[in-house]
């Protein structure tokens, strides 16, 4: 009597569905025959009988789907006498999802993973400093950062002008904006202290480790406790919003942040504002002016001599060429050509893949046809 | 500058402040005509006569007793306990008595008495002879420590504590008796309370007392290493700010003691480091001591339980 099992046939392959059974039970099958359809997340393969034998029992139904080294069948000699087949029952996929969401959950209820390991001289000279641990390289004992592991860090990447921004910041957001935000931050090796969100629902809970502290009426108190050094916006679904919440932090004097994808290329002749977010792989070229608050996505290529204003839009991969001019409040849609010595006027949106040839007055749209 | 032994240095404070003070007088076993068990009081009866300087009966609670009694009635006794081991029977009258009163009567009674008694391991005398218990007394209110390490610290620390209104027990080194070092000739006496950098360094501080300081004195100056030294001096109080002051510059901490590693004084210091200082910390703070097990007879045993100068090269290594 032999067992029929679910092979793993691809090195990521959790689980299939059997499609279809080709022999029946009762039929008699040679070793190497097909003998049963299963449907993978890559492909559809059919699998050969390992034994010869009649297939005495079929466990698993066709539409089932089950976890790889499942019993699907057992193969045997007709007089043989079947053997107690409740062991051989394949869970269902059903169960093994339930214990999938109940280790899942589990994992959570243990909280977030070990803490990494550091002195607490080390802990308080990130602190002041402002620099997150994790980035620091550790020489101590069993893997323990100390505190000269902080200095040498600090001291590289002045020397690298990599951590040329220091302290730590509160970001105003917690959405998903907030995590790309949160995610550049760290990657400069500044310290995100916190959120703040108008969104009463997420007050006092958790977004990649760090608390939501409220709403954005805490920013004084945040303020005047030294909670934060400095701020940013990560809200990139509304622009009208970012200006206004931009505009309510500088009448405060709230000092903003750049979050500066580690990958995006800025040249050093650039005159940079306070607030821009500037995603991976974006360019900016020599001479150029950007004000503030702007959200250049991954991949835009800002060319030499630009001048951008503040609260503007650009959407993944806008290249614009040379000389070009872009007023506050302008939205450009995902990869849009600007032309050289085009200006475009304060609050003009562009639909996505435009081009644009000639200067485009204030407040108006520029609308591309898409076929659907 | 002369130099002159722990233990003339220790005779000479005896001799200064019973000359000074007619209220001062010494008892203890065998120290008269005989000179002690290790000599310190010879030729004291031939100065001062048996009214100042007195033999009693083997029974270290009277003495310790007597002094405390004496001290009330306005005296200032010094009294010797051959072996520090021996002040287990003592501890009553130390405990429940001579250190309360003070308290207890609001102040109206004061007991100023010194307690003599020579501490440590390393001459082979076997369990009974060679322990360190500094620790057993520092949860003793009322009560002083002071375990001098060098000749000039024993004379001007005895001399202050003569002169001090409570009950003090001060630790001699058996093997630091024979050690010379530079003594002044005139007048001077050291505060009591207060520990001493005797090596500046920025890279591990390195806090001890007594023989095992100047064990580590040598290790450090063989090693040549960025060690700061304390010693200690007094042992209670303890000077925690002297203390932690150094590890806010080093972050890294050795303690190195004689006594029984468990409930050590080295234990109550790291307590007091991690309440004052915890962010100043870079690493695990260590602790060297003796191993929790009765002082063996037999010499080689004898070094692999007591902290010896290798055991300290091994921990300053691993913490630098």
């Amino acid at each position: 009597m032999y067992t029929i099992i679910l092979p793993k046939i691809e090195p990521n392959t959790e689980e299939a569905t059997i499609v279809e059974w080709l022999k029946k039970e009762g039929d008699f099958v040679k070793k190497g025959e097909p003998l049963y359809v299963i449907e993978t997340s890559k492909a559809a393969i059919e699998v050969e009988a390992e034994e010869t034998g009649t297939l005495r029992k079929i466990l698993v139904p066709e539409g089932k789907t089950v976890a790889v080294l499942s019993v699907l069948g057992v193969i045997g000699s007709e007089q043989e006498p079947l053997p107690d087949l409740s062991s051989f029952s394949a869970p269902p996929m059903g169960n093994k999802l339930e214990l999938a969401e109940q280790a899942q959950k589990k994992m959570e209820s243990q909280g977030p993973a070990p803490s990494l390991k550091a002195s607490p001289a080390a802990k308080r000279v990130a602190r002041e400093q402002g620099v997150e641990l994790h980035q620091i390289p550790a020489t101590g004992p069993e893997g323990r950062i100390v505190e000269s592991d902080v200095w040498d860090y600090l001291k590289a990447s002045e020397e690298t002008g990599k951590n040329n921004q220091k302290g730590r910041v509160l970001i105003i957001g917690a959405g998903r904006g907030g995590e790309v935000v949160v995610d550049i931050l760290l990657q400069n090796g500044l310290v995100v202290v916190g959120f703040l969100d108008d969104n009463e629902t997420l007050w006092g809970k958790e977004l990649l480790g760090k608390k939501i502290y409220g709403g954005l009426g805490l920013v004084d108190q945040l303020l005047s406790e030294k909670m934060f050094d400095s701020t940013i916006i990560s809200i990139t679904s509304n622009m009208k919003l970012r200006k206004k919440i931009y505009e309510r932090m500088a009448l405060k004097s709230i000092p903003f942040v750049n979050a500066i994808h580690p990958k995006a290329d800025v040249n050093s002749s650039v005159e940079l504002g306070k607030g821009n977010i500037i995603g991976a792989f974006a360019y900016i070229g020599y001479g150029t002016k950007v004000g503030n608050n702007n959200l250049i996505t991954a991949h835009c290529n800002i060319e030499h001599h630009n001048t951008l204003g503040s609260h503007i839009l650009f959407g993944p991969g806008v290249m614009t060429s040379g000389n070009v001019t872009i007023h506050d409040e302008c939205s450009l849609g995902a990869g849009v050509n600007i032309e050289p010595h085009v200006t475009i006027g304060n609050n003009v949106a562009v639909a996505s893949g435009s081009t644009v040839i000639y200067d485009l007055p204030p407040h108006t749209v520029l609308k591309r046809e898409v076929k659907r | 500058m002369r130099t002159i032994s722990y233990l003339e240095a220790i005779r000479e404070a005896i001799i200064e402040e019973m000359k000074r003070d007619p209220a001062v007088f010494f008892m203890g076993e065998d120290i008269a005509a005989y000179g002690g068990a290790f000599g310190v009081s010879k030729g004291l009866l031939q100065l001062f006569g048996p009214e100042r300087v007195r033999n009693t009966p083997m029974s270290e609670a009277a003495i310790t007793g007597v002094a405390a009694g004496a001290a009330i009635a306005g005296m200032r006794p010094i009294v010797e306990i051959m072996f520090m081991d021996f002040i287990t029977l003592a501890m009553d009258q130390l405990l429940n008595h001579a250190t309360q009163y003070r308290y207890t009567s609001n102040g109206q009674i004061k007991v100023p008495f010194v307690l003599r008694t020579p501490s440590g391991g390393g001459r082979g005398y076997g369990s009974t002879h060679s322990k360190s218990l500094e620790p057993l007394l520092q949860g003793i209110p009322g009560l002083k420590i002071v375990a001098p390490s060098t000749a000039y610290d024993a004379k001007g620390l005895l001399k202050a504590a003569i002169r001090d209104d409570n009950p003090i027990i001060f630790i001699e080194n058996k093997l630091l008796y024979s050690k010379v070092s530079e003594v002044p000739e005139e007048e001077y006496t050291i505060h009591l309370g207060q520990a001493t950098i005797v090596r500046e360094g920025s890279a591990l501080t390195l806090v001890s007392y007594g023989r095992m300081l100047q064990e580590s004195v040598e290790v450090v100056t063989q090693l040549g290493a960025a060690v700061e030294i304390i010693d200690l001096r007094t042992l209670r109080p303890i000077d925690i700010a002297l203390i932690t002051a150094s590890v806010k510059k080093t972050g890294k901490v050795l303690i190195v003691e004689e006594g029984f590693k468990t409930g050590g004084l080295a234990a109550e210091i790291v307590a007091q480091i991690v309440e004052r200082c915890f962010d100043y910390l870079d690493a695990p703070i260590k602790r060297l001591a003796s191993e929790d097990i009765p002082i063996p007879c037999t010499p080689i045993l004898e070094q692999e339980v007591l902290p010896n100068k290798s055991k300290i090269m091994k921990a300053i290594r691993e913490l630098l």
